[in-house]
């Protein structure tokens, strides 16, 4: 497994799904089947194909995508630091909104988390945050390195000792060597 | 461009390593475990929140709030709570899970680099199509079609997963077949 070549292109992918995915307005894609996810999977996966001299197989593409996912969360992560801060100045508006995009929460959770997330508690909360985002975008970016491997991985996979081992064809039988015409009588 | 992706196509197996040995088996109850718990915390999430356990419930919504809008009017509901995730999140999750439970060898002994596009191409064609069609006013989607675009393409990239994860494990500097099995190296060990 070509893990040094694997770097680069996985580095291009997550820092592509990060701030994606970190961007107001613009992550909202994510609610679709987490696109930019599975978008920075596949890109990654089709930038290492382009580049591995070697069949490249599903299980590295797994890799690939894991690694990308993990890169991608990090940048999110690194990235919504300043959008954060430059909305915290909204005020309580923000935290509001940003717990309506919940709609299924628990009232009483929805209360909880608006204290929890206004005070000192709200960095274990964001420490919290980003845990998840790291194991969601780790997994759903396996998903995208599998994918992008199967779409853009052409080349034949190496082959077995069955086809490479060809046994031996019996010849067919050898005819019996045919006695010579007898010499003519004079 | 089109014609150049089925044409000149390589024949030959899929994967080369034995899929039907217990290390396959248990990558496949591996997957199986992981994509079943996750189907079990998106039924578990509005079961919660009914039973009076606000914290557990809003930490399961949490947890699939960054890959799924959650719209109510959009998810099934159950115990008068909406589930943790949408009709097509729900297809594919639940479509991951039962992708897993057939043994590798369904998968990676057909799943040629040909018919591995053909059935990612074909698979994720009816999501897109579902997804995006309201978008251009051509249509409508149902309850029905983002459950069943969810659950083919969810299949799809399960077959995947666990022909991958197979190759993994196969590949891992601490399994057996790697060292002794000569077919892995090609005939060459």
């Amino acid at each position: 497994m070509n893990q040094e070549g694997m770097f680069k292109p996985a580095v291009i992918g997550g820092v592509l799904l990060g701030i994606l995915s970190a961007l107001p307005f613009v992550n909202l894609m994510n609610c679709f089947c987490c696109a930019w996810v599975i978008a920075g999977g596949v890109l990654a996966a089709h930038l290492y194909v382009r580049n591995s001299p070697t069949v490249v197989t599903l299980g590295q593409g797994i890799v690939l995508g894991l690694l990308t996912g993990i890169i991608g969360a990090a940048v999110d992560i690194l990235f919504s630091i300043p959008v954060r801060i430059m909305l915290a100045g909204v005020g309580s508006g923000f935290m509001q909104q940003f717990l309506d995009q919940i709609p299924n929460l628990p009232p009483e959770m929805k209360e909880q988390m608006r204290t929890a997330l206004s005070g000192t508690v709200g960095i274990a909360s964001w420490i919290f945050s980003g845990f998840l985002i790291l194991v969601v975008y780790a997994l759903i970016g396996m998903l995208g390195g599998a994918i992008g491997v199967a779409l853009f991985e052409k080349r034949k996979p190496p082959a077995t000792a069955a086809e490479i081992y060809q046994p031996p064809t019996v010849p067919p039988p050898s005819q019996p060597p045919t006695a010579p015409p007898p010499p003519p009588i004079q | 461009m089109w014609v150049s992706w089925f044409a000149d196509e390589p024949r030959g197996p899929a994967l080369t390593y034995p899929t039907d040995s217990s290390n396959s088996n248990g990558c496949r109850f591996f997957l199986s475990a992981l994509w079943g718990c996750l189907c079990a915390g998106i039924v578990a999430a509005p079961l919660l929140a009914a039973h009076s356990h606000p914290g557990a419930a809003g930490v399961l919504y949490l947890f699939f709030s960054p890959v799924c809008h959650q719209i109510p009017e959009r998810s099934f509901s159950l115990a008068g709570h909406a589930f943790a995730v949408c009709h097509r999140c729900f297809g594919i999750y639940l479509g991951l899970f039962l992708g897993s439970l057939p043994a590798p060898a369904a998968y990676c002994n057909i799943l040629s680099p040909r018919w591995r596009r053909t059935w990612v191409l074909a698979a994720t064609a009816p999501l897109l199509f579902d997804a995006l069609l309201p978008f251009f006013g051509l249509g409508a989607n149902t309850l029905w079609s983002r459950l069943a675009s969810g659950l083919v393409f969810g299949i799809m990239v399960s077959s995947l997963l666990v022909c991958g994860i197979v190759e993994l494990w196969h590949e891992a500097p601490w399994s057996k077949t790697r060292c002794c099995d000569s077919h892995v190296n090609g005939g060459r060990s």
